[in-house]
């Protein structure tokens, strides 16, 4: 896994390959230390992902709880595959504090534009639709 | 010993903090009372010998002092020598006389430096041995390992470790060397089943003889006084420069409290397994029944080798409003924690579904309440639940994290359901808004659980393409059973018989128009459900009602 942050300092977790229940507790502690400052936004990039199961999602479902209790943004980067696929079959899109994008380069902007006007729950149901 | 590139050694010698007077003191005593000696031997001795006992005096001085007081007792045993071998004042012999004695003193100052060279060298050496020695004493004795060094030549182990003889249960005063035969003898090892193995399985002997590098086997040793010790083994072989084995190191170590609780963690697991086991098939509704005129067939099949029960679950029922529910769901995690959860939740979503007749009702209602319990083991279960009226065929369902619902209609086509909404019990308040189907007459809707899509074969991954494949196409439809059956075969085929997770399925047939079931159609078969059951164990589903739960029907894949 490599390790990065955006221009504001969130973290960026990149995991790459298969990850399932054998070896999903690295991914997480990855993903508990970017979370320990409560950053602002917290970016998965899971475009290297080949496999991801449940333990995934758990991970992922609890990083939201910990970064919505302070109004933090999750943000999945995911393209094409099993990822995409999963990420999908989830609909994350429908989480509040989530948000799903296709390339990490719109991550910025995309949080910048998200925090300029949060969507209220009239525009979740729209989504919805 | 230990080789150059190896661990640095601790000095064991204090190095001396400026200049050891008292050697070079000794020295000059030394050659003071040689040159004493020498001139009291005058009348009996030949000058020609004097070098000798001077070169005896330097080689002393230098094995004993070092290479300082060697240096002063040449210097001095020179000038001595010197002093015989030139001056006037004795009475000795001039003339060509004079210049043998300046060859022999030539010779004399050539012989004494090799001999203080050599004798510095075999000092250095026989210190640097002692130091070595006294380390690899350090080592075996406190070292909280076994370790025997064991000879090529004589075939015997030559010493054994303090804490290794404390192992073996011999005595801590017992030495060496013993046959190497005694490790397998007299010192009982054995392999992890107690069985006895000859000499030549042994690590020790493998290395000594064969040269094997062997690491990390485990072994037993059965001592004399009875008790039985779980080691881990080590061995290697010590070679020469050439790559001779010259000899063999074997090093064990005591694991027994690991292997107990290794075992004491198995048991309990499988304890835990069997309880879990129990209380999922108490879970789940009989194979296959008729609702409101649908069909409807469901089975569970736990993973082959997986100790921690997971928590799919499936079920089926009218609610209150009539329509016919379909419920498949798949609890995060594994276990008893798993299974008490898949509990609460199935029972949760039964009861809303049939007092709502919704499905995003009966999900969200079901996600208030169990958020709670969700959250305090950080977990979810992902659920399709469908609702079915009987009369219309439509089809009003929630997909809430979980894989697609397949719908095969009734030209041979197949069409997937959406993920309408996220997972149960992860989001606190999340409003549930599902999607719409339909299904025709004849046509039928299957539902599984991930365990299925990821069926690991030789060739891959089942997926979702390959179970689409199963249940589309020109083939004749059987019954709803039937139709599962069919399906876990493929699977199983596909898997070599082994689900690397628990698997749930249900299939939902809506009558084709002219009200004939599938089932009626087919030769052999009685009335609507009159099928026989089918062995236990030879693949199948059981007609409703079946006693005794679904998994005694259906073929379990551990039989395969």
């Amino acid at each position: 896994m490599t390790h990065s942050t955006l221009p504001d300092g969130s973290p960026i977790i990149q995991p790459k390959g298969e990850i399932d229940l054998s070896n999903s507790s690295s991914f997480e502690q990855e993903v508990e230390a970017a979370l320990s400052s409560s950053p602002a936004a917290c970016v998965v990039d899971l475009t290297r992902v080949t496999f991801l199961d449940s333990s995934v999602i758990r991970i992922l479902m609890t990083a939201q709880r910990s970064l919505s209790a302070h109004q933090g943004l999750l943000v999945l980067v995911v393209k094409g595959g099993v990822a995409e696929r999963v990420v999908r079959l989830t609909r994350f899109d429908l989480i509040p504090d989530v948000l799903v994008l296709g390339r990490l380069e719109e991550a910025q902007t995309a949080i910048a534009a998200l925090r300029a006007a949060p969507p209220d729950d009239a525009s979740l149901a729209q989504r919805r639709d | 010993m230990l080789r150059p590139g190896g661990p640095e050694l601790p000095t064991l010698e204090p190095r001396p903090k400026g200049r050891d007077w008292r050697g070079y003191l000794a020295a000059v005593a030394f050659v003071a009372l040689m040159t004493l000696v020498l001139q009291e031997s005058r009348p009996y001795m030949e000058l020609i010998n004097y070098p000798v006992f001077y070169v005896l005096v330097m080689m002393a001085s230098a094995y004993l002092f070092g290479e300082g007081p060697a240096l002063l007792a040449f210097l001095l045993c020179f000038l001595a020598f010197a002093y015989y071998s030139l001056s006037p004042g004795l009475d000795l012999p001039r003339g060509s006389q004079a210049e043998e004695s300046v060859a022999k003193l030539v010779a004399f100052l050539m012989g004494s430096v090799t001999a203080c060279l050599a004798m510095l060298k075999i000092r250095n050496a026989n210190r640097d041995l002692r130091q070595s020695h006294r380390v690899l004493e350090a080592v075996l004795e406190h070292v909280p390992e076994g370790i025997a060094i064991a000879d090529a030549d004589s075939s015997a182990i030559s010493s054994v470790s303090r804490h290794g003889l404390e192992l073996l249960g011999q005595p801590p005063e017992a030495r060496g060397p013993w046959p190497v035969e005694a490790s397998v003898g007299a010192w009982g090892l054995r392999d992890t089943k107690g069985g006895e193995r000859s000499l030549e399985e042994t690590p020790l002997w493998r290395a000594l003889r064969q040269g094997e590098v062997v690491s990390n086997e485990e072994w037993r040793i059965e001592r004399p006084d009875g008790r039985v010790v779980s080691v881990i083994y080590n061995a290697g072989p010590i070679t020469s420069r050439s790559g001779e084995i010259r000899g063999a190191i074997a090093a064990w170590r005591d694991i027994t409290h690991l292997t107990e609780a290794r075992r004491t963690l198995e048991e309990a697991l499988r304890r835990q397994h069997y309880i879990a086991e129990q209380l999922q098939r108490a879970l789940l509704p009989e194979s296959s029944k008729v609702l409101s005129g649908l069909e409807v067939a469901g089975a569970y099949l736990p993973a082959y080798d997986n100790l921690l029960v997971g928590g799919d679950f499936y079920d089926a029922f009218e609610t209150a409003t009539g329509q016919v529910a379909l419920l498949v769901g798949d609890v995060s995690g594994k276990g008893l924690e798993a299974a008490a959860l898949t509990a609460a939740a199935r029972n949760m979503i039964r009861g809303f579904a049939y007092a709502t007749s919704s499905a995003p009702e009966a999900l969200t209602l079901a996600n208030a309440a169990l958020y709670e319990q969700f959250y305090a083991v950080r977990g979810f279960v992902t659920v399709f639940l469908g609702l079915v009226d009987p009369a219309t065929g439509v089809l009003r369902y929630v997909s809430a994290g979980h894989c697609p619902a397949v719908i095969r209609r009734s030209d041979g086509t197949s069409e997937l359901t959406e993920p309408t909404d996220t997972v149960v019990g992860a989001i606190r308040g999340y409003r549930f808004g599902g999607g719409q189907s339909h299904l025709g007459p004849g046509e039928r809707i299957v539902v599984y659980t991930d365990g299925l899509e990821d069926a690991k074969g030789p060739s891959g991954r089942f997926g979702a393409d390959r179970i689409r494949a199963c249940l589309t196409g020109n083939r004749s439809l059987g019954a709803a059973d039937q139709e599962l059956a069919d399906l876990l075969h493929q699977a199983k085929e596909w898997s070599e018989g082994r689900f690397g997770d628990d698997v749930a399925i249900v299939v939902l047939c809506r009558p084709s128009e002219d009200g004939a079931s599938p089932r009626s159609a087919q030769p052999g078969g009685k009335t609507a459900f009159g099928v026989e059951p089918s062995v236990p164990g030879q693949g199948g589903t059981l007609p409703w009602p079946y006693p005794h739960g679904p998994q005694s029907g259906l073929s379990d894949p551990r039989e395969c």
